[in-house]
């Protein structure tokens, strides 16, 4: 019996100490206070995290390398979409040439930086949260701080900086990929519109400011969702099942914040003058 | 540590192995290890676990119908308080900002409640319910399903005579099956109703014109097909993959939440894969349908 209980891991049974337990509200607000404490220490992180450049350019490397075309594929689906409603929509109100004015529109405001948001949680944070995780359980985290590494500079730090380089290239990437898709939808697929139509309406109605507030909305959203992927990551607490719970609670955070991030950017920046200049 | 996933493809190795040791075996050990190889030996098993779920499902004694009510209301429970939210601001930042200025500039702005209605039950209501739905169901299951295998709980159902496909994939599947197109319905509602609550404040027409609109709207074959169908489909897919990922997932530190986050990608990248062929296919079909009445 003894032998038994020697050999078993004990990852559920074990956690080390056992909290007051707290009503499902009252958790949320701990998890919510913790968050912003959290956040803080890894902006102080990430400031001094430059002497580990070498290891900033790995996990950027990582990123862009693993992620980039899976951005542009996912953005060629949501403009396949966009395209979808909004071409047959103008069509019905006799407009049909005038598709690139909403591929132009709603791109860069809304489905640009909601679907980088998707394909940056689903592939980088639920990394960052396994990972973390993983390292945390095999005690690895400790090992750094007893060696006297900062694990907040080492960790979060470098995955923080390297999430600042990824960000500018997935915008490209997420940009490109939006008209590209309705491009590829309305030219070729519905053989609806000719090609210099859509494409001279769709950058006459773009502006380099809808490109720049796209881009600080991608900011938001990543910097944000790293950052709860790293807490749930270095929260974890017991055995291999942990991490998979640490992940699953870290996409179910990181959808909601994605959402209310990138809505809340919009407010911000198009809530007071919409900046299209259509019928006076 | 890291116990390697079986290969399957023994076919070319085993059969090969007697008379051409030489450059051929190589290449076909080539093949066999290379990560294409892999991802097609994957979606195989998947497209095999799929078809045997819906014979099991269909067989006579249903045994799994219990569960899978108790796995839906999991499911609904776990969804709706983000899928609230969620909706809730992407129609006031999207909804009623961009699209009511839109349509405020072109001068129809009576029309914003039935454009919120084809744009949300035609795309946005797949796009958020489904991400949710695959990020937050979807994950939890692989995460059950994947700690069970790891402890080895999924080997004792087999040494007691369990089938581990009837007890844990055939409930989960049917589950998620109800649960998409149901939570997609419920956000539908609850876009109506914050709508009915800030679009008439935000945008300057009256609550009678709202109404009005939306009756006028409302299309059987909009809501049959694009909302219950396609998720229905979405939520078997969501399901299938993520007890796939539980049931093969790795042993190890990292191997669950690997398992999680390959589960993420693909279902993810498997929806808008469907969303767009789906909805392509379906405006194909009924042109008109796109145009906003009223």
């Amino acid at each position: 019996m003894a032998v038994q209980d020697v050999n078993a891991p004990a990852p559920e049974s074990g956690a080390p100490e056992p909290a007051p337990k707290l009503g499902r509200f009252a958790s949320a607000t701990k998890a919510t206070g913790e968050w912003t404490e959290f956040f803080g220490r890894t902006v102080i992180g990430t400031a001094g995290t430059l002497r580990y450049f070498s290891e900033i350019l790995r996990q950027a490397a990582i990123m862009i390398r693993g992620t980039s075309v899976l951005v542009l594929v996912m953005n060629i689906f949501l403009g396949m979409s966009v395209a979808n409603f909004g071409f047959f929509f103008l069509r019905s109100i006799g407009a049909g040439d005038f598709m690139g004015l909403l591929s132009g529109y709603v791109g860069p405001r809304q489905t640009g930086p909601t679907m980088f948001g998707y394909v940056f949680v689903a592939k980088i944070c639920c990394g960052i949260t396994a990972e973390l995780g993983a390292m945390k359980i095999q005690q690895e985290v400790d090992a750094l701080e007893s060696t006297g590494v900062d694990a907040m500079r080492y960790v979060v730090g470098t995955r923080m900086a390297a999430v600042l380089i990824f960000t500018p290239i997935a915008c490209a990437m997420a940009l490109i990929g939006q008209i590209g898709g309705v491009y590829i939808d309305t030219v070729h697929i519905l053989d609806g519109i000719s090609a210099s139509t859509l494409l001279s309406v769709n950058w006459s109605v773009q502006t380099l400011n809808d490109q720049l507030y796209s881009l600080i909305t991608m900011f938001a959203i990543a910097i944000t969702t790293t950052t709860t992927a790293c807490f749930f990551g270095l929260r974890t607490v017991g055995g291999p099942a942990a991490v998979g719970q640490s992940v699953a609670r870290g996409v179910f955070a990181n959808l909601v914040i994605l959402h209310v991030v990138s809505a809340f950017c919009a407010i911000l920046f198009y809530g007071g003058d919409i900046k299209l200049p259509i019928g006076g | 540590m890291g116990v390697k996933a079986e290969p399957l493809g023994g076919v070319g190795a085993g059969t090969s192995a007697g008379n051409s040791p030489g450059p051929r075996r190589r290449a076909r050990r080539l093949v066999t290890d290379s990560t294409l190889w892999g991802r097609l030996e994957s979606a195989g098993d998947m497209g095999t676990l799929a078809v045997t779920t819906v014979r099991r499902a269909a067989a006579t004694p249903r045994t799994w119908m219990a569960e899978a009510v108790v796995e839906l209301s999991t499911a609904f429970r776990r969804c709706i308080v983000p899928l609230a939210v969620s909706h809730t601001v992407y129609l006031i930042g999207y909804g009623i900002i961009l699209i009511g200025a839109v349509l405020g500039n072109i001068g129809v702005i009576d029309r914003q409640p039935g454009a919120i209605l084809l744009i949300w039950d035609r795309e946005i209501a797949t796009w958020i319910t489904a991400m949710i739905f695959a990020g937050v169901v979807g994950s939890a299951m692989t995460a059950d399903i994947g700690a069970r295998k790891i402890r080895e709980e999924l080997d004792a159902l087999d040494v007691l005579g369990v089938r581990r496909l009837d007890t844990l994939v055939v409930p989960r599947v049917m589950a998620t099956t109800l649960a998409a197109p149901l939570l997609a319905v419920v956000s539908l509602f609850i876009v109506i109703a914050v709508n009915y609550v800030v679009g008439p404040l935000a945008l300057g027409f009256s609550h009678g014109v709202y109404i009005d609109n939306l009756i006028q709207n409302i299309r059987t074959a909009d809501i049959l097909l694009t909302l219950v169908v396609k998720n229905a489909f979405i939520g078997f897919f969501v399901g299938i993959v993520a007890c796939h990922k539980g049931l093969t997932c790795k042993a190890g530190a990292e191997g669950v939440g690997r398992a999680v986050n390959q589960t993420v990608v693909l279902t993810f990248f498997g929806i808008w894969l469907f969303n767009s062929v789906f909805n392509l296919a379906y405006v194909t079909v009924f042109p008109d349908a796109a145009s906003i009445r009223g």
